[in-house]
Formats: C-alpha cells, structure tokens, sequence
C-alpha cells in the first residue's frame, strides 16, 4: 500500500502536467477592459457633431461600432462603442473610446494600432483585433468630417 | 537517422521522411486529389526543389484558367489556394534552419489553416492564416503589424499599399535572419511561373 501510495506521488506531478488544459491566457489589461468595458452604447449617429465608424464583416465574428462626439473646437468630448467579438477585439475598442476623448480629432487620428497593442499586450495572431480598433477610429473621423464639410463630400463621392 | 515532421493540416494528415541523402517521401492519408497530386510528384521527381516546383505548376494550371480574383473564388477552389500557399510556405520555413543560420529559439507549427513562425525572442512571431469568411490570407508581423491579404491575379495582394505577401516575407525574414532568403519559389508568389 505504501509503495503504491509513494508511486502515485511519484506520478503526480506527471500527471498534473497532462491533465492540466492547455489555456492561452488574457493579459490583465485585456481582461480589465473586458470585464469593466469603458464607454459602452451608442450616441444619435444622426446628430452632425456624432461620427461613426462601422468595420468589420459580421462572417469573421468581428464588428466594431465606434461613436465619437466632436464639440465646436473639433475636440472630441465624448465616444461610444459597441463591439461583436473576441475578447481581444472588445478591449481594443473599449481602450481606443478612452484614448480619443479629450483629443482633438488631429491628434486621434494618430492613434496606432500598435499602441493599442502594445497597452494590451495583445499576442501576435490578435494584433488584427488593435487593427480592427483603428480602422474604426479612422472611420469614424472621417464619417464626422464628411458630414461637417459637405463640399470635401461632394470630392470623395466623385472619386 | 530519418527526421520526421508530423503535422496535423485542415482536412489531412501527411508525414514527411527527409534523409541525409536529401532523398525524401511524402505519404498521405485521407485526401484522395491530394494524393494523386503527389504521388504524380513523387514519380517524377526525387529532389526536394523541382518536386515543389511540380506541385506548384499542377495548382497553377488548374487556377489559371478559373479564378483571378478572391471574391469570385469558390469556397472550395479557396481551400485549394490557401492550402498550397501555406503548404509551400510552411515547407520553406521548415527547411530554413537546414540551409541558414536560425536562431536557437526558432520553430514552426503548421494546422488548421495557421502558419506560426517564431524567429526568435527578440525579433518575435510571426503567424500566417487563412480566413475562409472573406477568402483571404492574413498576416501578423512583429516587424511591420497585422495585414490581410486578397487573391487578385494569382498572388497575394494587400489592397491598402499593393504590395504582394511574399515580397514582404522575403523582405523581413532576409533582415531577421541577416542572409537573403528567397521566397519565389512558393506557390503564388508573384514571382516566375505562376504569376
């Protein structure tokens, strides 16, 4: 009995390291920002100071909604976002609406997804979800500046 | 004295023999056009290189006439593509450690559509999959971020800068490894018989 009881000792260990699952585990700032997402909901998209930014294809499991309120001296005061995805992608966004407030529409309009990245420290296969973030950020800028300068509309519709 | 590569693919799964004498076989299982395909290979040829070389013109034959652009790619001439793209890719970084200077830490997995390839601890990771929903390849670069690939006229194109998968591969892993690595040879490079 002891020698068995020693022998399963013995096999503990071993035993553990095969049982145990294999788990990829979140940075704890991705699973800060997606437990306690920052900046969730929506802002009126018909409203002139509001820009929106939708990207992402809804057959990949990624779509990114980005929302920013912009005031009278082109600085953004608020950002919304609501996001279908991973993890990763989830905190990406909740992390770009808190980085773009306070900005003026210039200076988020620098905003990179590497930063993004960087902050999350997002594994190599997820940097697409810091992308994601970003083409939203742009998308948004620019559906704010269409609709604030109907003339550079007018251009880029007949480009 | 044999050193076999196992690796597990989408819908297959094939084991590779390489010997000192260079000489090599490919056995497959389960995926019936794949095994035409390289046992057709295997007939002709007993060298690594034009063996690769024959796969890649048979794929590009079938392509040619059908597809130029990912969008009209059926599902199914998609899988096609996207599997000999990373096949040939896979088997280029597999063989890279054989032929240059790689840092200890580098390795490669090869599954399911994804191409993971670790150069090192300081350099990075860099991983290469497919993404069946928009039909396209998409890449992660430690070097230059995330970018994702369509398949216009027989090659791998990023649609924001025009520039072709393979010429950034091979721009980036010849840095990482400081010695020229030439990927002209992979099935829908852009470069030589298939572009």
């Amino acid at each position: 009995m002891a020698m068995l009881r020693s022998l399963g000792n013995a096999l503990k260990p071993t035993l553990e390291r095969i049982v145990a699952p294999q788990v990829a585990l979140y940075h704890k700032n991705v699973i800060d920002h997606y437990e306690n997402p920052r900046n969730v909901g929506s802002l009126d998209k018909n409203d002139k100071n509001v820009g929106t930014g939708l990207v992402g294809a809804p057959a990949c499991g990624d779509v990114m909604k980005l929302q920013i309120m912009v005031d009278e001296n082109g600085k953004i005061i608020d950002a919304k976002f609501k996001t279908f995805g991973c993890g990763s992608a989830i905190a990406s966004s909740s992390l770009a609406t808190e980085w773009v407030k306070g900005k003026s529409i210039d200076e988020a309009v620098e905003i990179k997804n590497t930063d993004i990245a960087k902050e999350l420290c997002l594994p190599p296969v997820k940097l697409h979800c810091s992308m994601l973030a970003e083409d939203a950020i742009k998308a948004a800028l620019k559906d704010y500046k269409i609709k604030n300068n109907p003339e550079k509309e007018k251009a880029t519709a007949s480009v | 004295m044999f050193n076999i590569v196992r690796r597990f693919c989408s819908n297959r799964f094939y084991s590779r023999n390489f010997s000192r004498t260079g000489q090599y076989r490919i056995k497959t299982e389960r995926n019936v056009s794949r095994v035409s395909k390289l046992s057709t290979c295997l007939e002709c040829c007993q060298e690594r290189v034009p063996c690769i070389s024959t796969l890649q013109h048979s794929s590009y034959r079938f392509y040619s006439s059908v597809s130029q652009n990912s969008t009209q790619l059926s599902e199914n001439q998609f899988e096609e593509l996207v599997e000999d793209t990373l096949d040939s890719l896979a088997v280029l970084f597999e063989d890279l450690p054989e032929r240059f200077k790689c840092p200890p830490e580098y390795d490669i997995s090869f599954g399911n559509g994804v191409l993971t390839v670790k150069i090192s601890e300081t350099w990075g990771t860099y991983v290469i999959n497919k993404q069946t929903p928009n039909k396209q390849i998409w890449l992660s670069s430690p070097l230059s971020g995330p970018k994702r690939y369509d398949f216009i006229k027989d090659k791998w194109i990023y649609k924001h800068d025009g520039k072709v998968l393979h010429d950034l591969l091979q721009d980036e892993i010849s840095r990482a490894l400081g010695q020229p690595v030439d990927f002209s040879k992979c099935s829908y490079s852009g470069d030589g018989s298939n572009s």
